[in-house]
């Protein structure tokens, strides 16, 4: 048990509550009452954002740059000259940004926005909340729409900072130099901007698969970590599928096989192709996901 | 089109001696595949062996290049060769893709010029690089070899040859490259798949709504028993393993009643309450609050409090901060919640600012009670409500809710304390058992069963008067009535 009563507490009740309930006016008309107004977006921010896993993932994203910014002073001479976008990560602020953005687009971000997505529900039953707030009644679609609605509001934050985060700390360590194409040239820093904004952008949508997947699974299970575990598998599975070249004609569908088209807007000219292609496929994975995830919590009994 | 990039670099003389080592092998158009396969793994990179011979190369460089550029098709540049000491020197000709630490021949194709008149001569002006396609980096350089000496033309320098070759102009000429602006692209249709993903969304929003809102279709409700706070009709609930946790039960509950919901653990009680809030959809039956269907988030649940196995809140916030959350969380306006009754109810003193997860099982059980009775809902249903909490808290508790009661709400709770089921509702009882429910009424009726007990300072004198009076009676042990009622109803357990 818990610390306890080491404050002697009253007994549950006292004579004024006795009076106060002989004094409540009798039961009369009903209460007005609109599922529409049920768990603002406000409370469910207040309830998220007082999370310690909230505050810890702001922390990480917060240190990362930092980190990295140390490791290329420390690390010293990079002879290697060549264009990829760890070799130029240090020309400037958003040469930086961009790379700290290309480090953690394959594991971390993943990794927060299947915690964001996966834990929001799944995490409620676990401490047995989620019944009180059916019963409240939040309708179910109506409590999926909120959560979901923070939670990605919460990831797509996540994957803003960062960059955002790291043009500043890139500045600071290594100036405020134009950006350098690793595909060739420099651009301007509105334009340089932009080409941020279309990475963020497109590595959202991306996000949106395992955002979809990790949803589902919190709906499915009242264990936070197998929602969390279970949307990060997927994406280590689709990437190792993705790197076997004799599946190719298939290989295309894979949810992570677009992952790095955002490569693509740091050429001369933005090429779209391969980004719509994967804005499509994550659009598909996520309605499916996102469907049955809406369908199953209609249909679940909540037993938690 | 075609860009020009600027190519320097001083006269430079070169020699082609016969049977020169190392050869060097590129490739020439048509032949290119089978020479590479001729010399074997050093093929892979001719360039390297060409521009390692030595004397035996021209290199005219350009700066490294400002911009990305692609390169398709022939190049061409004006150099002037001057032949020193032959009648009949080969050039081969190439354009190479320069980086800092790499040097590629783009596949591997040079072009051939003969040199056939002696002395001076412009030699081999104007001529164009093989056909190439590929990309030069930004920061990369074009540079162009001239190599005079190749393995398959051995026999054409029996002697060593000596050529001058310079760039006009002053050292600098430019190059003119044929170039495509275009990118890599793969075949399909890229804007197919965007247009797949938009409808596929909505697709998946048009039969989320559809379905939802033919669920919600279902069922109507019943105006007759709009003033009863609980009518439940042959409700069943059974598992997909064939178990009934709830089998068939059927009761109704009045206004201003304190109701007991009596049975051992396992008998089908919490079940039965998680259905009356829309947790579980039931298999079979109604439940009807105010006269309104219960189906999930049915709006008539806001008219309920609810406590159904156990508190939950969220840990790391504090006892106030959750009431507070939860009660903003319903929509309805915070003066209707009546949060000081709460707090006195829940009873915690300066603990309610204490994060949650520090509290002992009976401070969240208290905290539940408290939330359930936030906004002083017409039907409250605990489950349990005195589990952890110590006798004077119980005995407390029991005239809260008798007093709740008195003011036309309604409350119903689940135990399978006899006692305090006993003590607590004083109107009716319902006891389950296995799911089903085995008997419903006020306390008074089933504990009596319709038969009266008589109390007597002598018991065995009362039995001679009555024996005498022809009545039959026998005499047994004072007992707690519920309970025995109870113990046989369950019997067989």
């Amino acid at each position: 048990m818990a610390v306890g009563d080491n404050h002697r507490t009253e007994a549950p009740t006292r004579r004024g509550v006795h009076e106060r309930l002989a004094a409540l006016p009798a039961a009369g008309e009903p209460v007005p009452f609109d599922p529409q107004r049920t768990l603002p977006l406000r409370i469910e921010f207040i309830r998220q954002l007082k999370r310690r896993r909230t505050q810890l993932v702001a922390l990480v994203l917060l240190l990362l740059p930092i980190l990295v910014a140390i490791a290329f002073k420390v690390g010293g001479q990079q002879t290697s000259g060549g264009a990829a976008l760890v070799d130029i990560a240090t020309t400037g602020a958003t040469n930086f940004a961009l790379f700290t953005e290309f480090a953690a687009i394959g594991f971390l971000l993943v990794v927060i926005v299947a915690l964001f997505c996966g834990d929001t529900v799944a995490s409620e039953a676990s401490w047995s909340s989620l019944r009180y707030l059916l019963a409240l009644p939040v309708p179910r679609p109506r409590l999926l729409r909120q959560k979901l609605v923070v939670s990605l509001t919460l990831s797509f934050g996540a994957n803003l900072l960062l960059p955002l985060w790291g043009y500043v700390v890139g500045g600071l360590f290594f100036g405020w130099a134009p950006a350098r194409s690793p595909l060739g040239g420099t651009f301007t820093t509105s334009e340089a901007v932009t080409r941020l904004l279309i990475v963020v952008g497109y590595a959202c949508v991306q996000s949106l698969v395992v955002a979809g997947l990790a949803f589902l699974l919190g709906v499915m299970t009242d264990a936070p970590l197998g929602a969390v575990g279970g949307a990060v598998l997927l994406v280590v599975i689709s990437n190792i599928l993705d790197s076997i070249s004799a599946l190719d004609p298939y290989r295309q569908y894979l949810p992570t096989h677009y992952q790095y088209s955002w490569l693509d807007a740091l050429g001369p000219t933005v090429v779209w192709d391969d980004m719509l292609r994967g804005i499509g496929l994550s659009l598909v994975y996520a309605a499916v996901f996102f469907g049955a995830a809406w369908v199953r919590f209609q249909r679940k009994d909540i037993t938690s | 089109m075609t860009e020009t990039v600027t190519i320097q670099g001083p006269p430079q003389q070169i020699s082609a001696p016969a049977g020169g080592n190392p050869a060097a092998v590129s490739v020439l158009p048509q032949l290119g595949n089978a020479l590479d396969a001729a010399q074997g793994a050093g093929a892979s990179n001719p360039l390297q062996s060409i521009s390692s011979l030595s004397g035996q190369v021209a290199r005219f460089a350009s700066d490294p290049l400002p911009d990305r550029m692609l390169v398709a098709g022939a190049s061409t540049v004006r150099l002037v060769v001057t032949a020193a000491t032959t009648t009949d020197a080969i050039l081969f000709i190439g354009l190479h893709d320069v980086g800092s630490d790499s040097d590629v021949l783009p596949s591997g194709l040079v072009r051939p010029g003969a040199i056939d008149r002696p002395g001076a001569g412009r030699g081999p002006g104007g001529d164009a690089d093989p056909a190439v396609s590929g990309a030069a980096d930004r920061g990369r350089t074009p540079a162009r070899a001239h190599g005079c000496h190749d393995r398959p033309r051995l026999p054409t320098a029996r002697r060593p040859a000596h050529l001058h070759s310079r760039a006009r102009g002053g050292g600098t000429q430019p190059l003119t490259v044929a170039t495509v602006d275009g990118h890599t692209v793969r075949p399909g249709r890229p804007l197919a798949w965007l247009i797949t993903g938009v409808v596929a969304v909505l697709l998946v929003i048009a039969g989320v709504a559809w379905w939802a809102r033919r669920r919600r279709r279902a069922s109507r409700p019943d105006p007759d028993l709009a003033e009863v706070p609980i009518a439940i009709h042959d409700l069943v609930k059974e598992y997909s393993d064939g178990f009934r946790a709830v089998d068939g039960v059927t009761f109704r509950v009045e206004r201003g009643q304190v109701v007991g919901l009596l049975g051992p653990n396992g008998a089908g009680k919490t079940t039965t309450l998680r259905m009356l809030v829309g947790l579980i959809t039931p298999t079979r039956g109604q439940i009807h609050v105010f006269g309104q269907p219960i189906q999930p988030g049915a709006a008539v649940l806001s008219r309920i409090g609810a406590f159904i196995e156990g508190p939950g809140f969220l840990p790391h916030l504090s006892g106030r901060e959750n009431l507070r959350l939860f009660w903003e969380a319903s929509g309805r306006p915070l003066d209707d919640a009546d949060f000081e009754t709460a707090l006195q109810i829940a009873g915690l003193g300066t603990s309610i600012d204490r994060k949650v997860k520090t509290y002992s099982h009976g401070m969240r059980q208290r905290l539940a009670i408290a939330q359930a009775m936030l906004g002083l809902p017409e039907l409250l249903v605990l489950d349990e409500p005195t589990n952890g909490l110590d006798p004077p808290q119980i005995a407390e508790m029991r005239e809260v809710l008798q007093r709740y009661a008195l003011t036309g709400r309604t409350v119903m709770i689940s135990s399978h304390l006899l006692a305090e089921v006993e003590q607590t509702c004083t109107h009716v009882v319902v006891v389950m058992h296995k799911g089903a429910l085995i008997a419903a009424g006020s306390v008074h009726d089933i504990a009596g069963n319709g038969r009266m007990q008589l109390a007597v300072p002598d018991p065995a004198r009362a039995a001679q008067v009555l024996a005498g009076a022809g009545i039959s009676a026998e005499t047994v042990p004072a007992r707690r009535a519920l309970e025995d009622v109870f113990l046989d109803l369950v019997a067989g357990e």
